[in-house]
């Protein structure tokens, strides 16, 4: 591939995925800085494989594998936050317009309850309610079969909404 | 509350990164494209076609030296064989008309009368 076409598409990329990749990664780690971080390395690593001569066939799904890759690797490191730490902390929601500030409170529950969840549902409701990622993109991402990546989101919806029964139940 | 997918899908459109920090960042990154530029790709066949061309040569060199060394042997020498039997045979077939298969024959014969001559004289016949 000749080399200006290379880094053309690569920065065309970044300008295209470059949110929807820090947006998957903001919703998988609750961390404004550390999404950033990832996004920024993922878009690193990828250019460096391109650099070295090698191919890759669908950009998009490269990328979120990448930045997948490393979430996991945080994730295990990380500590458990609990519930309440995390809707005491909130998060920056940049700017919204009026309708969106009235759903902001639901919003952040919303964000709060996904922390409960384990990292591979947390990953596809992620994926398929955030990114807009449909069960056959998921499953080029994560190297799975579609009807598995859709029954996961199933079960996933299910904790969830027993989740966010259960924690308002409580309270 | 709202349906938990519809709350998140409206979150997701609130979150992106600035402008300042998507250009920062895209700044990064073209400094990184010119730190480790594109190598250059080397076909995967390239490899394998210079070895056996440089095999092919060997051998076209090697038999082509032999078969000149062999070309000046005489009689009771070991690559004597490898003219009369090789080099020659090679050129039987080479004539394309009888006019040119005639003077191959006699200077076939024109050959053993040099290598005669050379012989006699060496040994003193």
């Amino acid at each position: 591939m000749d080399p200006n076409n290379t880094e053309k598409i690569f920065l065309e990329g970044y300008d295209a995925l470059a949110d929807a990749l820090f947006r998957h990664c903001y919703f998988r780690m609750s961390d404004r800085e550390r999404a950033k971080d990832i996004v920024q390395d993922a878009f690193v690593k990828t250019w460096r494989y391109l650099a070295a001569g090698k191919g890759i066939h669908n950009l998009k799904a490269f990328l979120y594998r990448v930045v997948d890759n490393e979430i996991i690797d945080y994730s295990r490191k990380r500590k458990e936050q609990s519930l309440d730490a995390l809707m005491e902390e909130g998060f920056d929601v940049g700017s919204l317009d009026t309708e969106m500030r009235i759903e902001r409170l639901d919003a952040k529950r919303a964000l709060a309850y996904l922390d409960y969840l384990d990292e591979r549902s947390r990953q596809v409701v992620v994926m398929r309610f955030i990114d807009d990622l449909g069960p056959k993109q998921i499953a080029e991402v994560t190297g799975e079969r579609e009807n598995i990546i859709s029954v996961r989101i199933h079960r996933a919806l299910a904790k969830l909404r027993k989740i966010i029964t259960d924690h308002e139940a409580h309270h | 509350m709202k349906h938990i997918t519809e709350q998140l899908h409206i979150l997701g459109q609130t979150i992106c990164l600035t402008d300042r920090e998507k250009s920062a960042m895209r700044h990064f990154l073209k400094a990184v494209v010119l730190q480790y530029p594109v190598a250059h790709a080397t076909p995967a066949h390239h490899g394998w076609v210079s070895r056996a061309f440089v095999v092919a040569l060997s051998v076209v060199l090697i038999v082509g030296g032999i078969s000149y060394t062999a070309e000046r042997s005489m009689p009771g020498q070991a690559l004597y064989t490898i003219k009369t039997s090789i080099n020659e045979k090679v050129r039987d077939y080479v004539p394309v008309s009888l006019e040119a298969e005639m003077n191959w024959e006699l200077t076939k014969q024109e050959r053993r009368l040099a290598e005669l001559e050379v012989l006699a004289a060496e040994y003193g016949f």
